[in-house]
């Protein structure tokens, strides 16, 4: 070897043997598990030819075999040509075990993406640490894959795309570095205890799926954001997010053209939501009359179903949507959807991202006819450790926040869904919406105490000064205005050219200096 | 003030000041009615409880001709400024508006923020048109704006329900009074009482988690409050107050060579082993009966403030869970945002392996322990009394500044039996002699052991002697004191929720 072209050739060669990864007979079992290998996957996610590889080179052997790249793929490349940092498990390499070259590579990838203000995209897919991986005692602020990730957090966006496994302490880091996860059916598991140890200590027999599943995480747990069939479809996904989110907190998101007409008034918006609020109607068609070309991209579609959350983009420019499903329990909050939106409504807030809230709730109350149910959310539950969350995130965002009322809304649920005390910079009502500082059963009770009480009939006196009481205040929308708890009563017609029209309006809002801390104490 | 002025004009300042000093005297006094039926219950009156919170004679009362069932004003308790309010119930109905009077002075004077809530929620005059409408929500800006700048306390003393179980929700602590206080958000349905829904000690301090303190009566939760803030600072920007608590800083403590069974099986009181290295033995307990696997609190070493996180080996064998994971990650934070150092006293098995924690979601509560800990920039030391297998590393102090442990520190992923049943399982099966597997399998245990002695010695900055323990983390502590670690700015982070 004493040429340069030689060389070049001799590095080509080793490069295409690394490539490979565990193999041949290895790559044809992932397959074989319908898995695309690390290498496949990030040729999905990444833009064609933007891929620069980090590390390639590790030397990492366990005993006498070769482990290509130590199990895992890093480096950066483009998504929609802006650039992301990604690191991808190679389970074709035992299992994509954390051995000491993994957890170098993997946490300068994080350092990286954190230093030069880019998303970090983690593909997962592993078997967890290796055993003899890596020991040591470390100083305080030493790398580690379980102290970056909070440096990171709201600095930049982080995505997962577990594609695989994930179980015990190695799970915990990617739950911290994103603030999305993307979870394939089947494959991917993530779980703390694992299954035989689970029989172990409990004589239980659970499968993988039980406790770890990505319908699990995505319907119950909430850990998961989008339940996914397959690898491609996962990708597909994570691509789509990222054009949404800013590169990092000092910045906006991208401005995308859509071709939809700002000023474009949607006329299906008059007959949408029936009269009668106790009907229901679908939520999502609202959303989907207002935002750009009618795009909507959910979060967490199958956990807290009575709140839905999600991005879009109006007049091109990505918006937060934080929306009751009154088609679901009537809109119902709890625990869940407390959680649900909390974390949602902090994720917009760091990223530049205004929140628009689209309210229609029976409120914290749809439980409270029942006193199992009260009892258990309450207590079990703990709801008054959880539903402060949700206030709590409102009242600290600084992002432009617009509230529309579209049906009920009473009482504490506005603590819940924001008002102009906690921030909101603009309220406004669609003319059969209902606020009130309480719903109109319980404020008949109160007021009409002594009246129902010497009634001969209680139930008709009740009636009948429920119709009263929402003749002369709940069936007009004045009631909210002239008590300044909404700032106009506008045409459902008008609405996406005037949340237009607000969002530009406060294109320059900056956050007011706040007070000097650490950081906050949202409660937990 | 009508009814009760003078007849005639007043003509020189003294008689100026009798009229203010009369009517002053007179709303002080309060309707005897209304105070007759609140002692009835079991409970002081507003002006009771503040004057028992407050040093004797400190607190001054502001607004009090603006009487609208909440007294609010400043006093000093242990000699340092706090801001308080306090629902009136004897008044009759209370008004918000001096509570958040009270929050935006604490937030501009600096104070810590105590809260006294007694009251029932809504009344006829709030409940169709109501000016007050955004009361609650002016409270949660104003505490969410105060979060992590000034201490936050709420001593709930009799109901607090709708949205002001929210505000309550938003402060650093909780105070309940058991049997006389209840807290819910939802109104009880038809046939449940308040109590039922939301009694002190049955829901809040058992099972929700929700009360940091449980007293026994309106006393002893003032006192206690008055207790919790001796170890606070009244702001961010301040240390803790230093006491001198007279208790040698070198007291070598022999029982607790006796103390810590070497098998890792048996149980012991991890409050005693707290109890001997802490000053005076004494300890201020948080949430004391929820998530008892977890022991989380206020203590001081050399007069110094620290915050305490500690496994319970007698609960759940020590180990973490979904519970305990909130527990741990709400006090690191609160420690961390008031400079308070943060010792683990370490002995656990690590997550609990358990079907209906997985499902309830015990990585993403997990995560944000870990999260909490790694954010923590405060001196931060693990003490390991015993074992810390596999993710317990995560969960007891993740950034810390030193891991020092007691010589029967175990470490590795499970105890050395898990490990050389699932490691060797094969080869011991393949050994027909029961006998022979036995010894085989005893030999593998042996070596199993050392191989973990050597890692625990290596994974420790030091392992000390356990009499020394109070000497070596009043030492390390005093070393560490002025740690001081940056952090990238951002608008917040994004702690897993």
């Amino acid at each position: 070897m004493d040429n340069m072209l030689d060389k070049i050739k001799d590095i080509e060669e080793r490069r295409k043997h690394l490539h490979q990864g565990g193999g041949d007979a290895a790559i044809e079992k992932q397959h074989q598990a319908t898995k695309l290998t690390a290498r496949e996957r990030l040729a999905l996610l990444l833009d064609k030819g933007t891929f620069n590889e980090d590390n390639l080179w590790v030397r990492a052997y366990r005993g006498d075999r070769e482990l290509p790249g130590d199990a895992v793929v890093t480096g950066i490349g483009k998504i929609h040509g802006r650039p992301v940092f990604v690191y991808a498990h190679d389970f074709t390499v035992v299992a994509g075990t954390f051995g000491f070259g993994l957890h170098y590579k993997v946490q300068r990838t994080m350092q990286m993406a954190r230093e030069s203000g880019l998303p970090l995209i983690g593909v997962v897919d592993s078997g967890g640490e290796r055993m003899g991986g890596r020991e040591g005692s470390e100083g305080p602020g030493s790398p580690s894959l379980y102290f970056l990730p909070m440096l990171g957090s709201g600095v930049i966006p982080g995505v997962t795309v577990m594609l695989g496994p994930s179980f015990a302490g190695s799970a915990y880091s990617p739950t911290m570095s994103s603030d999305f996860y993307i979870m394939r059916n089947k494959t991917a598991q993530m779980a703390v205890a694992s299954p035989p140890l689970l029989k172990t200590v409990t004589y239980k027999d659970v499968t993988a799926e039980e406790i770890g599943g990505a319908t699990l995480h995505a319907t119950t747990t909430g850990t998961a954001d989008f339940l996914t069939e397959t690898d491609d479809e996962a990708i597909e996904i994570c691509r789509e997010l990222v054009t949404y989110l800013p590169l990092n907190y000092r910045e906006s998101p991208p401005v995308v053209d859509t071709g939809d007409d700002p000023n474009r008034r949607d006329e299906r918006l008059i007959d949408i939501v029936p009269a009668d609020l106790s009907k229901s109607y679908d939520m999502r068609e609202v959303i989907r009359c207002i935002v750009d070309n009618g795009k909507f991209l959910e979060i967490a579609k199958l956990f807290a179903k009575s709140i839905i959350i999600g991005f879009t983009r109006l007049n091109g420019r990505t918006v937060g949507i934080v929306a009751n499903d009154p088609a679901e329990d009537g809109g119902a909050l709890n625990t869940n959807t407390s959680d649900k939106e909390a974390r949602f409504i902090r994720h917009c807030d760091s990223f530049n991202i205004p929140l628009i809230f689209l309210v229609d709730t029976v409120g914290f109350s749809s439980d409270a006819r029942d006193s199992y149910g009260n009892l258990e959310e309450q207590s079990k539950n703990g709801l008054l450790r959880t539903a402060p969350k949700a206030t709590f995130a409102i009242c600290e965002a600084t992002v432009p926040m617009v509230v529309v009322h579209i049906g009920k809304c009473f009482g504490p649920a506005s603590l819940a869904m924001g008002n102009v005390a906690m921030g909101v910079d603009f309220t406004y009502s669609w003319p059969g919406a209902q606020v009130a500082p309480m719903n109109p059963e319980e404020a008949v009770e109160i007021i009409y105490k002594e009246e129902i009480a010497a009634s001969k009939s209680p139930d008709e006196a009740r009636k009948e000064k429920l119709a009263e009481l929402s003749e002369e205040h709940y069936n007009h929308p004045f009631l909210a205005a002239g008590e300044m708890m909404v700032n106009e009563l506008i045409d459902p017609r008008d609405t996406r050219p005037l949340l237009i029209r607000t969002l530009e309006n406060l294109a320059h809002k900056k956050p007011t200096p706040r007070l000097w801390r650490k950081h906050s104490l949202i409660p937990r | 003030m009508a009814d009760s002025q003078p007849v005639k004009i007043a003509t020189n300042m003294y008689e100026k000041l009798e009229v203010f000093d009369k009517e002053r005297a007179r709303i002080v006094k309060g309707n005897s009615e209304a105070v007759k039926e609140q002692h009835k219950k079991g409970r002081l009156t507003a002006r009771e409880r503040v004057n028992k919170l407050a040093d004797p004679d400190s607190f001054e009362e502001l607004d009090i001709w603006n009487r609208n069932g909440v007294i609010a004003g400043f006093g000093e308790i242990n000699s340092h400024p706090v801001t308080v309010w306090a629902h009136d119930v004897t008044e009759g109905t209370t008004q918000p508006s001096k509570v958040q009077m009270a929050m935006r002075y604490a937030v501009s004077a600096r104070t810590p923020l105590v809260g006294i809530f007694d009251s029932r929620a809504e009344s006829v005059g709030q409940a169709i048109q109501s000016t007050d409408f955004f009361s609650a929500a002016l409270m949660a800006r104003s505490l969410t704006e105060a979060s992590g700048v000034m201490p936050r306390i709420s001593l709930v003393m009799g109901e607090c329900s709708g949205g002001l179980s929210i505000v309550a929700g938003l402060s650093d602590f909780i105070f309940m009074v058991r049997d006389t206080s209840s807290m819910h958000f939802m109104l009880p349905p038809p046939g449940m009482t308040s109590q039922e829904l939301g009694d002190a000690w049955a829901v809040h301090a058992k099972v929700t988690g929700c009360c940091d303190v449980l007293a026994e009566n309106d006393e002893d939760c003032l006192q206690k409050c008055r207790q919790l803030l001796s170890f606070l600072p009244s702001h961010n920007m301040e240390m803790p107050p230093v006491m001198d608590t007279g208790d040698d800083p070198n007291r070598r403590e022999e029982e607790l060579m006796e103390f810590v069974p070497v098998d890792v099986s048996k149980p012991y009181s991890m409050y005693r082993v707290l109890s001997l290295i802490m000053d005076n033995g004494e300890f201020f307990e948080l949430k004391r009966h929820w998530a008892r696997n977890l022991i989380t609190g206020f203590a001081r070493l050399d007069g110094h403030t620290v915050g305490i996180v500690a496994s319970n080996p007698q609960d759940k064998g020590g180990s973490m869970n979904l519970d305990a994971a909130d527990k741990m990650s709400r006090h690191v934070r609160f420690c961390d945002a008031f400079n308070i150092p943060i010792i683990w006293v370490s002995d656990t098995p690590a997550f609990l392996p358990a079907v209906d924690e997985e499902t309830r979601g015990l990585i993403r509560h997990g995560a944000g322990c870990v999260m909490a800990n790694s954010e923590a920039t405060v001196p931060m030391i693990t003490l390991i009394t015993r074992k810390q297998y596999g993710g317990g590393g995560l969960a007891m102090g993740l950034n810390r500044d030193l891991l020092i442990a007691w010589p029967t520190y175990e470490t590795g992923t499970m105890n050395p039996q898990a490990a050389v049943a699932m490691r060797y399982k094969s080869e011991l099966e393949a050994i027909t002699d029961e006998t022979k597997r036995k010894e085989r399998e005893e030999i593998l245990i042996v070596q199993e052991q050392r191989a973990l002695d050597i890692q625990a010695a290596l994974g420790a900055s030091n392992i000390i002697d356990p009499r020394d323990s109070r000497r070596y983390l009043i030492r390390t502590l005093k070393w560490l004191r002025d740690k001081k670690e940056e952090r990238a700015p951002r608008k917040h982070e994004n702690i897993r929720i």
